[in-house]
């Protein structure tokens, strides 16, 4: 496995494992990272990371962050990362609902438009997770 | 004199409070460890953070971007952190009284100087004290998530880049061993970069030495002194991208990038405080509360030799009439 990958959020290490490809969500689609890829810092926002590790594949609900791959190196920053069979379909239905019941409240001119947008874009991104892996 | 009677109920309330004291104490001391666990955890990100934006920050950009922008102050606003409650021993008193001696001692020669608050103890002070709040942030501490930072961090910058405020600082309990803590004013804008993030806080007694206030230092209560502003970045030189023998590509786009990463890095800073404060708050209530269980078990013990005496005494009295009487009936 020659790709070393690790995901840190503020609140802890989320993951330090070796894979052979990562599929990160960038803010212009999704761009995924083989070994040797060229050095590389791009933006991420919120949505599925796909970690291949040979045949097996895992998936993570990230929240917005960043990502740099430096020879054989990925690092992923991120607010907050939560593998998709640890999240509860349930709670997820129920926080996106409730996202978009809020963003639809507040106008877009409404100061907290943009934060009520991210919460929303979040809530998506574990759905997403759960979808892919189902 | 007090009854027997009396006595045996204060003994008993003595004993309560000994045993709550020092259930909360073990309560402290768990939380203070999950907290000091937090902070431990917290710190790859702020170290991987730092690189990334080394790597993204050019000389040019030091200068001219607006979250880094050092400007005169005058329009200052002073973010206060205590926690919500108390029986923490002097763990808000201390930082209120610090945030009432930095506002009456720069108030004068600023234009404006605004109070925001995080934790109820400092809202309802201030309040009680007539001093106007820019902002209380609630329920920080319930649900202490890096989330919160994120949104006190955007609120500032947007008020930051918008002219409102040229200078903000933040006045927080700084952990420093699980019987200490240090009070410490922080310049959360323009944004500093983390050096080595334990180290790196500017203490209080650094602060008096910075603005050449020597005897300061020595005082029991020491005044807290605006920080000197800096702008410490130190972005790569070109001899060391040589080193590295490649440029890193960016997507978007470089400034985009750093447009992005910027008010991150300033969430960063106030999350650590947050972590930091929460560990020291647990520090303060573990040891305020194993002074109020060692105070109960003193009082405890003299009470008991009281009520001892009282009870010897009326023993006492007891026999001696009884021995009075079979005098009195001899006779």
């Amino acid at each position: 496995m020659p790709l070393k990958l690790a995901i840190v959020t503020p609140e802890h290490e989320a993951l330090q494992v070796e894979c052979t490809e990562v599929v990160a969500p960038g803010v212009r689609g999704e761009i995924g990272f083989l070994p040797g890829h060229v050095p590389l810092i791009t933006a991420l926002a919120p949505g599925v990371l796909t970690v291949f590790q040979g045949n097996k594949k895992t998936y993570y609900a990230v929240s917005t962050g960043y990502a740099e791959i430096e020879r054989d190196s990925v690092t992923i920053l991120t607010d907050s990362c939560e593998e998709a069979s640890k999240i509860d379909q349930e709670r997820a239905k129920k926080a996106f609902a409730e996202a978009e019941g809020k963003l639809q409240a507040v106008g877009p001119d409404d100061p907290t438009y943009a934060e009520m947008f991210r919460r929303l874009a979040r809530a998506r991104a574990r759905l997403d997770a759960l979808a892919r892996r189902n | 004199m007090a009854t027997l009677r009396d006595l045996r109920k204060r003994l008993k309330a003595v004993n309560n409070t000994q045993k709550i004291t020092k259930a909360m104490k073990m309560i402290a001391a768990s939380k203070l460890r999950r907290a000091q666990q937090a902070i431990l955890q917290a710190r790859p990100y702020a170290l991987r953070m730092q690189e990334v934006l080394g790597h993204v920050v050019s000389r040019a950009e030091v200068e001219s971007h607006p979250l880094l922008a050092v400007r005169p102050p005058r329009k200052v606003q002073l973010v206060v952190m205590t926690s919500n409650r108390g029986l923490c021993g002097g763990f808000n008193s201390t930082i209120l009284r610090s945030a009432e001696r930095f506002i009456a001692e720069n108030r004068p020669h600023l234009e404006e100087l605004q109070v925001s608050t995080i934790g109820r103890k400092a809202r309802d002070h201030f309040r009680r004290k007539g001093i106007s709040i820019q902002q209380s942030w609630e329920n920080v501490w319930e649900q202490l998530e890096f989330e919160r930072a994120v949104e006190i961090a955007n609120d500032l910058a947007a008020r930051f880049k918008s002219g409102e405020l040229d200078a903000v600082y933040l006045l927080y309990n700084e952990f420093k061993s699980a019987i200490s803590q240090n009070q410490t004013i922080m310049q959360l804008l323009p944004i500093q970069p983390i050096e080595d993030w334990m180290e790196r806080q500017a203490k209080i007694g650094e602060l008096a030495a910075i603005s050449g206030n020597a005897e300061a230092s020595q005082g029991a209560v020491r005044p807290l002194v605006m920080p000197t502003q800096k702008s410490g970045w130190q972005p790569q030189t070109a001899s060391e991208q040589e080193a590295y023998g490649y440029e890193h590509l960016f997507e978007p786009s470089r400034q985009e990038v750093l447009e992005a990463l910027l008010p991150q890095h300033l969430a960063i800073q106030i999350w650590r405080a947050l972590l930091e404060s929460n560990a020291a708050l647990y520090g303060a209530q573990m040891s305020a509360m194993d002074a109020a269980s060692r105070n109960a078990k003193e009082l405890f013990g003299k009470l008991t030799i009281k009520a001892n005496r009282v009870r010897q005494a009326s023993i006492t009295t007891e026999l001696m009439e009884i021995v009075s009487g079979a005098e009195s009936l001899k006779g």
